[in-house]
C-alpha cells in the first residue's frame, strides 16, 4: 500500500488511473472527486510525515496496489448486520462510518455480534469534522463509485487480494490500565453511564470522577484476553451522567488508565514496522491530547479520526493493516 | 488440526480469564466477547464452543492461536 497526502487534482489522476483508493478529507475536497474505485470519509486532521496537520485542501489517500478487484458497498439500517456478506474470499474489508450517526451506534453496540464479523480483516474508522464546524456540519462517508455522499451508514471496501497474500490487522495503544486505581464496571452496555460499580460498589460515576480528581484524557481500559481496549470519555455531567466516545460493555471490567507520558516520542519509539506501506489512522483525542500539531511521530500516517475500527469501534488506538504473504503472517 | 469440540481446551479457554499473549487480535476480541456471553449464560457454553471452533475452521491463519488455549 502507498500513503500521500495529496492535492485533488492529483487524487482525481490517481481515480482516473482506475487506482483503488481509500482517500480522507474535507466534505468540499471529497465532493469534488470524479466516479471511481474509491470510498472516502470525512477529516481535516491528519498525522503526516512533516507532522500533525490541519488541512481543508488537500485529501490524504491510501492506494491498495495490490488490489485485484474491489467492491464499495453502503449498509444502513437493517442492512447494517450484513456488512461481512460481499466479501471476498481472499481479501479485507475497509469501513468509514459518520461519526454521531444510528450506523455509528448500532455498530459500536451490537458489531462484535455481527456474523462472521472476525473472519477477515475489518479495518477503518469513524469520520470527523474540524471541531469548529461542530453542531453546524455533520461527518459524512463518499462511496466513489456512485458518486454519492451519506451522513449514515457503513461506507464498506471490500477488497481482492492475490491468492497468497494476506492482510495482517493489529493495533497499537499507548495506554495501559492502572491496575492499582479502582475497579470499575457498568451494568448496561452503551455510550453513557450515570452509575458504575467502583470495586464492587455502585456510585455516581459522575460525582466519583470529580471527588477522584481522574483525568479524564486517560481513557477507561479492559482488558480483551490480552488487547488493550480504550472507551474514551466525551463528557462528565453532574445531572446527565458521564458520556463516552465507544461505549462501556456489561461485564467487563475497566481501570482508568496511566498517562503514557509524551505521546508523540512514546508512539514513535513504540510503532514497529515500515508504516509508510500501511493504512493506518490515529484518534483525534491522540491528535489533541498528545498535542501532535507539527510534530512528527515516525512513519505511520493517516488521519487522525473520531473513533478507530478494528473489527470494533476503539478508541485512542493506532489501527494498522499490512499486506504480506501468507507464508509470512501465519509463521509471525 | 483442530480439536474436537469435546476437547477440554475449549471449555478451559472460554471459562477462565487467561490472556492469550501471542494470538491475533481476531481471536483475543472473539474469545473476549464469547467468555463474557458464557458467563451471562453458562447454557450457552456448548454452541459457543461450536462457534469459536467454527471461527478457526474458516481461519487458517489463526490456528496457531489454539496452542496458546
Amino acid at each position: 500500500m502507498k500513503n500521500a497526502m495529496m492535492s485533488v487534482a492529483e487524487a482525481r489522476a490517481r481515480i482516473e488511473a482506475g487506482a483503488v483508493l481509500v482517500i480522507a478529507g474535507s466534505e468540499e475536497a471529497l465532493s469534488s472527486l470524479p466516479k471511481g474505485r474509491w470510498i472516502g470519509g470525512t477529516s481535516v486532521y491528519f498525522v503526516t510525515e512533516t507532522g500533525g496537520r490541519t488541512d481543508r485542501e488537500n485529501v490524504f489517500v491510501t492506494e491498495i496496489e495490490a488490489a485485484e478487484d474491489a467492491r464499495p458497498v453502503l449498509y444502513r439500517g437493517e442492512d447494517l448486520p450484513s456488512l461481512t456478506m460481499g466479501r471476498y474470499d481472499n481479501g479485507l474489508s475497509i469501513i468509514l462510518i459518520p461519526a454521531f450517526s444510528k450506523a455509528h451506534e448500532a455498530f459500536a453496540i451490537r458489531g462484535a455480534e455481527f456474523p462472521g464479523l472476525f473472519d477477515q480483516p475489518l479495518m477503518g474508522w469513524i469520520t470527523g469534522i474540524h471541531l469548529d464546524d461542530l453542531g453546524d456540519v455533520t461527518p459524512k462517508v463518499f462511496d466513489g463509485a456512485k458518486g454519492e455522499m451519506h451522513e449514515d451508514g457503513a461506507m464498506l471496501l471490500h477488497v481482492k487480494l492475490p491468492a497468497g497474500e494476506v492482510a495482517d490487522l493489529d493495533i497499537l495503544n499507548l495506554f495501559e490500565p492502572d491496575m492499582s486505581a479502582d475497579e470499575i464496571t457498568f451494568g448496561e452496555t452503551g455510550f453513557g453511564a450515570k452509575t458504575a460499580m467502583v470495586n464492587g460498589q455502585e456510585v455516581d460515576f459522575a460525582a466519583y470522577l470529580v471527588e477522584k480528581g481522574i483525568d479524564t484524557r486517560c481513557p477507561l481500559v479492559a482488558n480483551f484476553a490480552g488487547a488493550m481496549v480504550n472507551v474514551s470519555f466525551q463528557a462528565v455531567d453532574p445531572a446527565a451522567g458521564v458520556s463516552f466516545y465507544a461505549p462501556v460493555i456489561e461485564g467487563m471490567t475497566y481501570h482508568i488508565a496511566s498517562t503514557p507520558g509524551d505521546y508523540a516520542s512514546e508512539f514513535a519509539a513504540r510503532a514497529q514496522g515500515d508504516g509508510t506501506r500501511e493504512l493506518s489512522c490515529n484518534c483525534i483525542l491522540n491528535y489533541i491530547y498528545g498535542e501532535l500539531e507539527s510534530k512528527t511521530t515516525g512513519g505511520f500516517t493517516g488521519p487522525a479520526t473520531f473513533g478507530e475500527i478494528a473489527y470494533m469501534l476503539l478508541n485512542q488506538t493506532m489501527v494498522r493493516v499490512n499486506l504480506r504473504a501468507a507464508e509470512a503472517a501465519q509463521v509471525a | 488440526m483442530i480439536p474436537d469440540a469435546s476437547n477440554p481446551c475449549w471449555q478451559r479457554v472460554l471459562m477462565t480469564e487467561k490472556e492469550l499473549a501471542g494470538a491475533v487480535l481476531a481471536t483475543k476480541l472473539l474469545v473476549t466477547r464469547l467468555r463474557r456471553e458464557v458467563k451471562q449464560r453458562p447454557a450457552a457454553l456448548n454452541s459457543k464452543i461450536a462457534e469459536l471452533r467454527a471461527y478457526f475452521e474458516k481461519n487458517s491463519f489463526a490456528v496457531k492461536d489454539i496452542a496458546l488455549f
